[in-house]
């Protein structure tokens, strides 16, 4: 994968001029993009098939509503909540749950981020771990650690994107740490 | 009894406090200090933690085709059907009832000649 770079400046350029009915404004801004909606479709659905389909579900949303979009929010913002309600739409339609297999984890971590590289193999194990277990999860649960664990959003945007209280989505993270939690480690003794 | 109490209330919210990087209130902190296995919580949740933060680096590559997907369908019909609640044909709908119910009432209302 060659990450497209494309400056905010250039980006705005874009958005404009696709606002203005440019497809191929709109192409770029797809290329430029393609690789972080997917991964943010394929953390929701678990599934590379339906995270392609979410993907394209959520670029079509965004040429649809461009011209509502006013830029109060970075273009990337936008396009993230868009994917999250296509990935909920498309993932209500879809009864088979894809449980995400080892080999197939999403996650390619580079052993060399960390400094320590006992640490480092120590982190990629877990993080091998925790793909499988956020597979485990409802999409309920997963969609919430999705969005404020890992793409560190509010309580609020979390509860605004996906139509619930702010309360109903601090209870679903809680249940959604404790399972995890669950499978990734031996339960303590008890005191 | 209360030790046993302190170290539930303390363990419950181990996950929102580590995970929200909350500072837990003096009292937690306390039990905290004394507490090991509620030491080992909070260990397990900080390497949660930063392991999922670490997972938002890690690039996921789009499918090969994705891009010509998308042009190839940007006129195509939403997966949902976003025109059930056309405000136009809502208000259009309510306005022709509203006037067949209006002029039905008037013609009940004429007296007969």
């Amino acid at each position: 994968m060659k990450p497209q770079r494309v400056e905010p400046d250039e980006i705005e350029a874009l958005v404009a001029r696709a606002q203005e009915g440019s497809s191929e404004a709109f192409e770029k801004l797809v290329e430029a993009h393609q690789h972080e909606v997917f991964g943010l479709a394929l953390r929701l659905v678990v599934d590379r098939e339906l995270a392609a389909d979410v993907s394209q579900e959520a670029f079509i949303r965004a040429w649809r509503a461009l011209p509502r979009f006013r830029g109060d929010a970075a273009f990337s913002t936008w396009l993230h909540r868009i994917t999250v309600n296509a990935a909920w739409t498309l993932k209500k339609r879809k009864t088979r749950h894809a449980a995400l297999s080892l080999d197939e984890s999403p996650e390619t971590a580079d052993p060399r981020r960390g400094s320590d590289p006992e640490r480092a193999g120590e982190t990629v194990e877990l993080r091998r771990k925790l793909s499988a277990a956020l597979g485990n999860l409802n999409h309920a649960q997963r969609s919430v650690v999705v969005l404020k664990d890992i793409y560190g959003w509010t309580h609020n945007e979390v509860a605004e994107s996906l139509g619930i209280t702010v309360t109903a989505a601090k209870v679903r993270l809680h249940r959604a740490h404790l399972n995890l939690r669950e499978q990734l480690h031996e339960p303590e003794e008890e005191r | 009894m209360r030790s046993t109490l302190q170290h539930q209330f303390v363990r419950f919210r181990v996950p929102e406090h580590v995970m929200s990087d909350r500072p837990f209130k003096p009292r937690a902190k306390e039990h905290l200090e004394a507490c090991l296995p509620c030491q080992a919580e909070v260990a397990n949740y900080r390497m949660l933690s930063r392991v999922l933060r670490s997972m938002r680096d890690s690039k996921e590559a789009a499918p090969p085709g994705l891009v010509l997907r998308v042009m190839a369908n940007l006129s195509r019909p939403l997966t949902e059907d976003h025109r059930r609640f056309d405000p136009v044909v809502v208000i259009a709908s309510v306005v022709v009832v509203g006037a067949a119910m209006a002029l039905l009432g008037r013609h009940r209302l004429r007296p007969a000649s």
